[in-house]
C-alpha cells in the first residue's frame, strides 16, 4: 500500500514492505506505515506484537531483513541509531537516558555543548551561561516552563524529567528539517497529573511540525493525543485508523486479535 | 534427559573426579606459585640441591645474600634454587613444603619469617632426612635439643639491642652531655626478636646515659611514613635530638624528617645496616649501625649445611650469627 | 509554576506570538525551601567537619598543633594521600574503581629512579615516570572495554605492575635521588636566614594545590569533564547522545593512572629512594579520603576539592594524635569511627530532602494559575 502523497507533501517518515527476522521468527511481517509532518501517530498492540521491534527499526536500532525507510521522500539505510540521528530522527527511550547529577541545562545540551570564544574555548572551556540561556529559549518555544536550569535533574520528579527528555530530543530535531521523535511509553511511570502534562507537550510538539510516532500501552493517552492509530498483532499491521471517531471497542479487538485484521483477503 | 544435558552431567562428573583424585594425591598443601626455579635439576641430583629461603627478597640484605648462596653454592657444585617467601610466613611454609615433601632438595636453609609457622615443614624434612639450616634455636619450631642433620642459627638479638643502647648512650655522653630526648622506634608486633630487642636497648641505655629520657615511641611501617610521623613527633616534642632507628627505613626516614624541619640530629643508632646507611655513618649523619654480618657468616654456614647433606644422622650444632657495630671510622 | 524568584530571564522574543497565559505545560510545585540549606550541609559540611578537628586538636594539643610549622606538615602530609585519593575519586566519579594505584606509582618510580641511576636528565625521568602512568591508565582502559570487570582488571594490572618494578629494579631499590629534592623536601618561600622567620613550604604541597586546581577547573567547566562526569554517572545516556562514551571510560583511567604516577614520583622524591614494593594500604587510604568526601561509588557526583579536605582531615588526626604521643592505630579507629558517621550523617540528610522534595511535588493542584 503506497502512503498517500497530500498535498503537504512527502510523509517525513515512511515504512514500505519492511520486516525483520530473528531466525525464523518474524518479529514484523511486511510492514506499511507513514506519519506526516506534525502528524501523532499511536502505535498500539499486544506484548509481543512487534511495536517495539518496529521502533528499533525506525531509530536505527536493528537493520530491517528486507523493505524501505524512507525519510522525507528520501531512502534512507541506518547502520547505527547515530545514523538515524543525522537523518533527523530521535528517539526517546523509556528509561530516559538523563544524566541525573547534572542539571537540566547540561542534560540539554549533552553533545552540543557550546564553547567559550577565544583561548579558553580552544581548551574546552564551556559557556554555560550561553548554553543555559539557549535551552530557556528552546523550551519556551516548546511552551515548556519548568524547574531553574541549574536544578540537578535527580531532584525533579518523574513527570518533570519525562518533560526535560522530550524536550531534549525536540532541541535536537528541530534542528535538522523537520524532525521525527519515537516515544517509547513516555507515561508508563507517570501519574495522571503528569500525564496531562507529557500530553500537552507531545501536542505542542506536533504542532511545531514534528512527526511523533508513540509507542504506548495507555489507550487514553492514545486518544487524546493521537491523529491516527496503527495496531500491530503478532509482526502484521492489522489496522489503521484515525483517531477521532475510533471505536474504543473495536481498537481492542485488534489490540488482542479478536477482531480481524482490516487487511484480510476476502477468501474466494 | 536431552543428549545435551548429559553430556554436561558426565563432563561435570569427571571434572569433579579428577579433582577429587588430584586432591587425594596432592596430599599436603600444594605450592604457591612463587618459587624461583634457578635452573634447579629435575628428579635425579637431588641431594645436590640446596632451597634456600630467606625472610623476604625485597630486604636488600637478604638479596645480597641469595646472590652470594647462589655464587658459592655453585662454585661448590651445589644447585640453589631461591625463594622468595615476600615476608607472609604462611607462604614460606608452603613453598618449602612443595620442594622437601616432593624429595626435590636434598639441603634447605631458611631464614624464617615465623618459626612456629616451619615447625611441620621441619617434622617433614627430618623424616625425609632432608638437612636443615635453621634461625633461631630449635624450641621455636617445636622441637626440644638438638636435632639430627638440623643446625640452628641464632640471632642474638640481646646483644643486638644493648649494642644499639649501648652506642645511643655514648653518643649521647659524647655529643650531648649525657642529657638528651630520644625516640624510639619499635618494630611492629609479632617481629622476630622484637622483646629481646626492645628491652637490652633499653636497658642498655639507661646503664649507659641515665640522663636520657625516652620521650616518644612510634611503630614502624614504611619510609615515607616514617618519615612522616618522626615529623610529627619533633612537632610535639622540639627537643627532640636523639633517635633510636628499628630499621634501615625507619632510621633513613627519621634523618629524612630531621633534615625537611631544619634540625640537628646528633644522635641515631639503628639495627640493619644497608649500603645507604653505611654510607650516612661515613658522612657522620648515623653514630653507629648494628648489622648482622650475613654476608660473612654464609660460607661458614654453607659450609655446614653441606656436610649435614652428606651425613643427616650427625647431631646439628648451634651457632650465632656474628654481629659487627659499625661506626665513622671503623 | 514556578515562584517569581526562580522565574528564568527571557531575552523578550516572542517568536512564535505565545503569551503567557496561552497553553504552558505547568510542571509542578517549585523547591520547598530547607532544601537549598540541606543540600549546602551535605555538601559543605566536611569542610565544618575539619574545622571542628582543628579547633578540637588547637586546644587538645595544645601548644604544638595550632602552629604554622604544623600546619605546613599537615598539608605536606596530606598531600601523599591527596594525590592518591585524587586518582581514585576521580576513577570513581567517572565510573571505575581503579585498584591497581600502588602499582602504577611503584613503575613509575622505579622507571624514574632507574633513569637516573643511570645519569639521564631529571627532566626526562620525570617524564618517563608520568608516561608509565598514562601507559597503565590506557591498558586497563582497553581491556575493561571488552567488557571485563574493572576492579578485577585492575588488581591483575596491580600484579602485574608490581612485579615489573621489581625487575626494573633488580630486586633492590634506587636510593640517593637527592635530584629530585626540588620536588620532595625543598622548601619554598623560606624567609630569614636558614628559615627563621618562615620556614617555607614544601613542593609537594605546591603541587597538590595544582593538581587540585586543574582537577576541579576541568571536571566542572570544560567540555570533556563534564562528559567525563556524565560517563560516570550514566554512560548509556552519553553514548545515546552521540558522543563516544568509551572514549571517555579510557581517559577515566589515564586521568587515575596519571595521578598515581605522580603521587609516586612525589613520595619517591620525598624519600630520595625509589621503592618498588607497592603498598596496597594507599589504596585504603585514598579510599577512606574518598568516602568520607561524599563521593558516591556509583559515580557520576562529587567533588575534588572535598576529596582534598578528606585526605586534610586524615593527615590532621594522625598529626594531632602523634603529638600527643598517642599510638597511631587510635588515629585508624578515628578515621573509621568518623567515616561511619560521616555515611549515617548523608544518609540522614539524603533522607529528609527526598522527604521534603516528595512531599512538595505532590501538591501539584495547590498553586496552579
Amino acid at each position: 500500500m503506497t502512503p498517500p502523497t497530500t498535498a503537504a507533501g512527502a510523509p517525513a517518515l515512511a515504512l514500505n514492505d519492511v520486516e525483520m527476522h530473528y531466525g525464523f521468527v518474524r518479529a514484523i511481517d511486511s510492514i506499511d506505515m507513514h506519519v506526516m509532518p506534525g502528524e501523532v501517530v499511536a502505535l498500539l498492540g499486544d506484548n509481543g506484537a512487534g511495536k517495539s521491534t518496529l521502533l528499533k527499526v525506525m531509530s536505527g536500532a536493528h537493520k530491517p531483513s528486507h523493505g524501505t525507510i524512507r525519510v522525507h521522500g528520501v531512502e534512507q539505510s541506518f547502520s547505527a541509531p547515530s545514523d538515524a540521528a543525522v537523518a533527523g530522527i530521535q528517539m526517546v527511550y523509556q528509561d530516559l537516558a538523563l544524566v541525573e547529577p547534572q542539571d537540566i541545562s547540561t542534560n540539554l545540551n549533552m553533545g552540543q555543548e557550546q564553547l567559550r570564544r577565544g583561548p579558553l574555548g580552544w581548551l574546552g572551556f564551556v559557556d554555560r551561561r550561553a548554553m543555559r540561556r539557549s535551552s530557556e529559549v528552546e523550551l519556551d518555544r516548546l511552551g515548556v516552563r519548568t524547574a531553574p536550569m541549574t536544578r540537578p535533574v535527580e531532584m525533579l520528579s518523574g513527570g518533570q524529567r519525562q518533560v526535560v527528555a522530550l524536550a531534549r530530543s525536540a532541541i535536537r530535531v528541530n534542528g535538522e528539517s523537520q524532525g521525527i521523535l519515537l516515544l517509547d511509553e513516555p507515561t508508563a511511570a507517570l501519574g495522571y497529573e503528569q500525564t496531562k502534562n507529557v500530553e500537552a507537550l507531545i501536542r505542542r510538539m506536533a504542532d511545531r511540525g514534528i512527526a511523533i510516532v508513540l509507542v504506548t500501552h495507555d489507550l487514553p493517552l492514545c486518544y487524546e493525543v493521537a491523529d491516527r492509530i496503527v495496531i500491530l498483532n503478532r509482526g502484521k499491521k492489522v489496522a489503521d485508523i484515525p483517531a477521532a471517531g475510533a471505536d474504543p471497542d473495536h481498537v481492542v479487538g485488534w489490540i488482542t486479535g479478536s477482531k480481524a485484521s482490516m487487511y484480510v483477503e476476502q477468501a474466494v | 534427559m536431552t543428549s545435551r544435558s548429559t553430556t554436561k552431567v558426565a563432563l561435570a562428573a569427571a571434572a569433579a573426579g579428577s579433582l577429587l583424585l588430584l586432591t587425594a594425591c596432592g596430599g599436603d598443601t600444594k605450592p604457591a606459585a612463587g618459587s624461583d626455579d634457578s635452573g634447579s635439576g629435575s628428579g635425579s641430583g637431588s641431594s645436590k640441591t640446596i632451597v634456600f629461603s630467606p625472610i623476604g627478597l625485597q630486604i636488600p640484605a637478604m638479596q645480597q645474600l641469595s646472590e652470594g648462596v647462589k655464587g658459592y653454592g655453585a662454585s661448590k657444585g651445589y644447585t640453589v634454587q631461591v625463594q622468595d617467601p615476600n615476608l607472609d610466613p604462611q607462604k614460606q611454609a608452603t613453598d618449602l613444603d612443595s620442594v622437601i615433601s616432593s624429595g626435590k632438595v636434598g639441603g634447605a636453609w631458611v631464614i624464617s619469617v615465623a618459626p612456629a609457622a616451619i615447625g611441620p615443614v621441619v617434622k617433614t624434612a627430618l623424616d625425609k632426612q632432608v638437612a636443615m639450616l635453621l634461625n633461631g634455636v630449635p624450641e621455636d619450631y617445636g622441637l626440644s635439643g638438638m636435632q639430627k642433620g638440623i643446625t640452628f642459627d641464632r640471632i642474638d638479638y640481646d646483644a643486638l639491642g644493648k649494642a644499639m643502647g649501648e652506642e645511643l648512650g655514648n653518643c649521647i655522653n659524647e655529643k650531648l652531655d649525657g642529657k638528651a630526648e630520644v625516640l624510639f622506634q619499635q618494630d611492629p608486633p609479632g617481629t622476630a626478636g622484637k622483646e629481646d630487642i626492645e628491652k637490652a636497648a633499653q636497658s642498655a641505655l639507661a646503664a649507659t646515659a641515665p640522663d636520657a629520657k625516652i620521650v616518644a615511641t612510634q611503630i614502624l611501617t614504611d619510609r615515607q611514613t616514617a618519615q612522616t610521623d618522626v615529623g610529627s613527633a619533633l612537632q610535639g616534642n622540639p627537643g627532640l635530638n636523639a633517635v633510636f632507628g628499628g630499621n634501615d627505613e625507619g632510621a633513613l626516614g627519621a634523618l629524612g624528617a630531621f633534615a625537611a624541619a631544619g634540625k640537628e640530629l646528633p644522635c641515631l643508632t639503628e639495627n640493619g645496616g644497608n649500603d645507604e646507611v653505611l654510607q650516612a655513618v661515613k658522612d657522620g649523619k648515623i653514630y653507629a649501625s648494628a648489622a648482622l654480618q650475613f654476608a660473612a657468616d654464609m660460607t661458614q654456614s654453607f659450609d655446614e649445611l653441606t656436610s649435614l647433606m652428606a651425613d643427616p644422622t650427625q647431631e646439628g650444632q648451634q651457632i650465632t650469627v656474628p654481629m659487627k657495630v659499625i661506626k665513622a671510622g671503623s | 509554576m514556578t515562584t517569581p524568584a526562580d522565574q528564568p530571564t527571557r531575552a523578550g522574543e516572542p517568536g512564535d506570538g505565545t503569551t503567557a497565559e496561552e497553553a504552558v505545560v505547568p510542571t509542578g510545585q517549585d523547591m520547598p525551601r530547607s532544601v537549598p540549606f540541606l543540600i549546602f550541609a551535605r555538601d559543605r559540611g566536611i569542610f565544618v567537619l575539619w574545622g571542628l578537628l582543628i579547633v578540637v586538636f588547637a586546644f587538645w594539643s595544645s601548644p604544638y598543633f595550632f602552629k604554622l610549622d604544623n600546619a605546613i606538615l599537615i598539608a605536606n602530609a596530606g598531600a601523599l594521600t591527596a594525590l592518591f585519593a585524587a586518582g581514585v575519586g576521580i576513577g570513581v566519579m567517572t565510573g571505575v574503581l581503579d585498584l591497581s594505584l600502588p602499582g602504577t606509582a611503584a613503575i613509575a618510580s622505579c622507571v624514574c629512579g632507574w633513569l637516573l641511576t643511570h645519569g639521564h636528565a631529571t627532566w626526562l625521568s620525570l617524564v618517563a615516570g608520568l608516561a608509565c602512568g598514562v601507559a597503565v591508565g590506557l591498558v586497563n582502559g582497553f581491556i575493561t572495554l571488552r567488557g571485563f570487570n574493572p576492579i578485577i582488571v585492575t588488581i591483575g594490572t596491580l600484579s602485574v605492575l608490581t612485579g615489573l618494578a621489581a625487575v626494573v629494579a633488580g630486586g633492590y631499590t634506587f636510593p640517593g635521588l637527592t635530584q629530585l629534592e626540588f620536588m620532595g623536601t625543598h622548601r619554598y618561600f623560606r624567609i630569614g636566614d636558614a628559615g627563621q622567620t618562615f620556614s617555607g613550604i614544601p613542593a609537594p604541597v605546591f603541587i597538590v594545590a595544582a593538581v587540585f586546581f586543574i582537577g576541579t577547573i576541568f571536571l566542572t567547566r570544560t567540555r570533556d569533564g563534564l562528559r567525563l562526569m556524565a560517563v560516570g554517572a550514566n554512560a548509556e545516556a552519553v553514548r545515546r547522545a552521540g558522543i563516544p562514551a568509551n572514549r571517555y571510560k579510557v581517559l577515566g583511567f589515564v586521568i587515575s593512572g596519571l595521578l598515581a604516577a605522580i603521587g609516586g614520583l612525589v613520595n619517591t622524591a620525598n624519600v630520595t629512594e625509589a621503592n618498588p614494593a607497592a603498598s596496597p594500604a594507599i589504596i585504603f587510604t585514598a579510599l577512606t579520603a574518598v568516602a568520607l568526601a561524599g563521593v558516591a561509588l556509583t559515580g557520576g557526583r562529587g567533588s575534588l576539592p572535598r576529596v582534598l579536605v578528606g585526605a586534610m582531615i586524615l593527615a590532621t588526626i594522625a598529626n594531632g594524635l602523634t603529638i600527643r604521643g598517642i599510638q597511631p592505630y587510635w588515629a585508624t579507629v578515628t578515621t573509621g569511627a568518623l567515616l561511619l558517621g560521616s555515611l549515617l550523617f548523608e544518609r540522614m540528610l539524603q533522607t529528609a530532602v527526598s522527604e521534603r522534595l516528595m512531599s512538595a511535588n505532590l501538591s501539584v493542584h495547590a498553586k496552579q494559575g
